[in-house]
């Protein structure tokens, strides 16, 4: 099985894709990236609701769309289980599962009671989708895209709705259904842990276009590896005024006051200014009568716990800039930080580069 | 009830039945086409469709008088194929009627159709079904609601049709006067009993049929509650 993907159209002016993406055997394949960088695109060409002159997509020997041939996409034969999940609400789960079995092309690989039984979805046949859970809804979709006999699945953000033990599950499922039924995947996902949990080839697409393939220890090692290091973060504030009294300069740094001790600054004038990323301290309020001078909140962006070692990346955003910590992992369980929640920093250290 | 006013009522039942049927024949696929297009001709369609709402039946009625008339190219047309003038007969009131009555059709059913998402149908798509399959099998059922309220309304609303009726129809026992010229007759001989007896039966058939409507529609949505 080998799967060839060639694909240059522009979605809008703005907006294009270019990528060349191939895949051997029956593995899982991944497409990162974060989100508006044309990955649910390419998914889309794929499964053929992008029509563009001038593109190649093989799939398993058959050329699925060439210079001079487009299979239409109900002939296709690909999975394709959509981030919005789309199960149909005036059928039951059954009734669901019934309508992908009854239009199968050929001998399905798989039969109803096998997806009923390795998906569990045994108890909900009789159910509607809008009384059914979160990871049964989810389950209920990869079901019903095995039951077309797909000689390939794509899944957009297949755990996006989940909670973490669910997603866990999910994964679990995905695998096994790879790995029993020889049908290669490929699975688009924002979160790096995702990727790295489920698939063999690592592709990262940025802007619409693809960077070389990595396996998962290559994808490891660039986007875990940096937790242990140090980094240096830099933002940009503009430059206030200086108090002799205290010698301290004052700068703005997005509505919040910084102190530094250089007293040789340009007022009005914009400055960079550099944080290592573990004299970051993150805490869940703001520290009154402390010592520490350039304390402000913050909005947690992403949490990046790599799962091992000692560090975890917090990354947050300050009105339009972006800042990130190096925290110990264990203190997480304390911080417990959330995505999109406020917390307090302070910065220990901060150097500024004189322009002048 | 005298013998007139049956056939009065009967015949205004069978109009507007005809015409409901016609409509969901006719006006189905128009407003699935009318819902799908980008194409430059919704632009006259779309208003084409609506006019009946805004115009005064009497000038829809004027111009299909014209239209049918066997000097015109369509009334000569029907002539010829069919060996009868269309206006003055049944066959002529049932055209009006799809007429007049279409938006009241083609309007529910065009939003119940706008209000599928896109990728439900890819989805649907995705998994071997055809455009056909897709239409009768996703589409169709997904907008039950806009199809009862499109054929409720269409029905109502060629049951209280007057103006047209007027024009191109007249006043032919059992075959044009229809329960709302048999009024209007009873009123001018001054028959105000009878008058009142058909007003009454009208209105309170027009309330019944609203009243089933609104409460199947909320009957639906209380389902669709219970299952979440």
């Amino acid at each position: 099985m080998t799967i060839q993907i060639n694909a240059k159209f522009k979605r809008s002016r703005e907006f294009g894709i270019d990528v060349d993406l191939d895949l051997e055997g029956n593995k899982i394949m991944a497409l990162f990236g974060r989100s508006g960088s044309g990955k649910s695109s390419i998914l889309r060409y794929v499964a053929g609701f992008e029509k563009f002159p001038n593109n190649f997509l093989k799939v398993n020997e058959t050329i699925l769309q060439d210079k001079t041939s487009f299979v239409q996409p109900e002939h296709r034969q690909i999975g394709y289980v959509f981030q919005s999940l789309n199960l149909f609400t005036h059928l039951s789960a059954e009734g669901n599962l019934k309508f992908a079995s009854e239009r199968s092309r050929a001998k399905p690989f798989v039969s109803e009671s096998e997806v009923i039984e390795i998906l569990d979805l045994k108890d909900l046949l009789k159910k509607f989708p809008s009384s059914l859970s979160g990871g049964e809804q989810q389950r209920l979709a990869i079901g019903r895209s095995l039951l077309s006999n797909p000689n390939l699945i794509l899944l957009d953000e297949p755990l996006s709705w989940l909670d973490t033990d669910s997603k866990l599950r999910i994964l679990d499922y995905l695998k096994e259904i790879n790995q029993k039924f020889h049908v290669p995947m490929i699975f688009v996902s924002h979160s790096a842990d995702e990727v790295l949990l489920i698939s063999d080839r690592i592709y990262e697409i940025e802007d619409g276009e693809n960077k070389p393939p990595l396996s998962p220890r290559q994808f490891s090692l660039r986007y875990f590896r940096e937790t242990n290091k140090t980094e240096t973060i830099t933002i940009d504030c503009k430059v206030c005024e200086y108090d002799s009294i205290n010698g301290l300069t004052r700068l703005n740094f997005e509505g919040e006051s910084l102190y530094v001790e250089q007293d040789d600054l340009l007022e009005n004038q914009t400055i960079k200014a550099e944080i290592k990323t573990q004299d970051i301290v993150v805490s869940r309020f703001y520290t009154e009568k402390s010592s520490v001078l350039n304390q402000f909140s913050v909005t947690v962006h992403s949490i990046n716990d790599p799962g091992n070692g000692a560090f975890a990346i917090i990354e947050f955003t300050k009105k339009t800039q972006s800042l990130s910590a190096r925290v110990p992992r264990k203190s997480l369980q304390v911080l417990s930080p959330k995505k999109k929640e406020t917390l307090y920093i302070q910065i220990n250290n901060l150097t500024v580069q004189n322009k002048r | 009830m005298t013998e007139n006013d049956l056939a009065s009522l009967f015949l205004t039942l069978k109009l507007a039945s005809v015409t409901s049927l016609c409509l969901a024949l006719i006006g189905t696929p128009l407003a699935w086409w009318l819902s799908q297009t980008k194409s430059f001709w919704k632009n006259i369609v779309h208003p084409l469709v609506a006019l009946p709402i805004v115009l005064p039946p009497t000038v829809i009625g004027f111009y299909l008088l014209i239209a049918f008339s066997p000097q015109s190219f369509f009334g000569a047309a029907w002539l010829n194929t069919t060996g009868v003038p269309l206006a003055f007969s049944f066959s002529g009131l049932v055209v009006g009627s799809i007429i007049y009555s279409l938006p009241f059709y083609v309007q529910p059913v065009q939003v119940s159709f706008q209000s599928i998402q896109r990728e439900l149908i890819e989805t649907a798509t995705n998994l071997g079904s055809g455009k056909i399959d897709r239409f009768f099998t996703l589409i169709m059922p997904l907008s039950k609601k806009g199809f009862l309220i499109g054929f409720c309304l269409s029905f109502a609303h060629t049951i209280g049709e007057f103006g047209i009726v007027l024009m191109i129809g007249g006043n032919i026992p059992e075959e044009t006067r229809v329960i709302s010229i048999a009024i209007f007759d009873q009123v001018e001989t001054l028959n105000y009993e009878r008058a009142h007896f058909l007003s009454g039966s009208l209105l309170l058939f027009s309330f019944l049929i609203l009243a089933l409507l609104y409460r199947t529609d909320r009957l639906w949505n209380d389902k669709k509650f219970i299952y979440k």
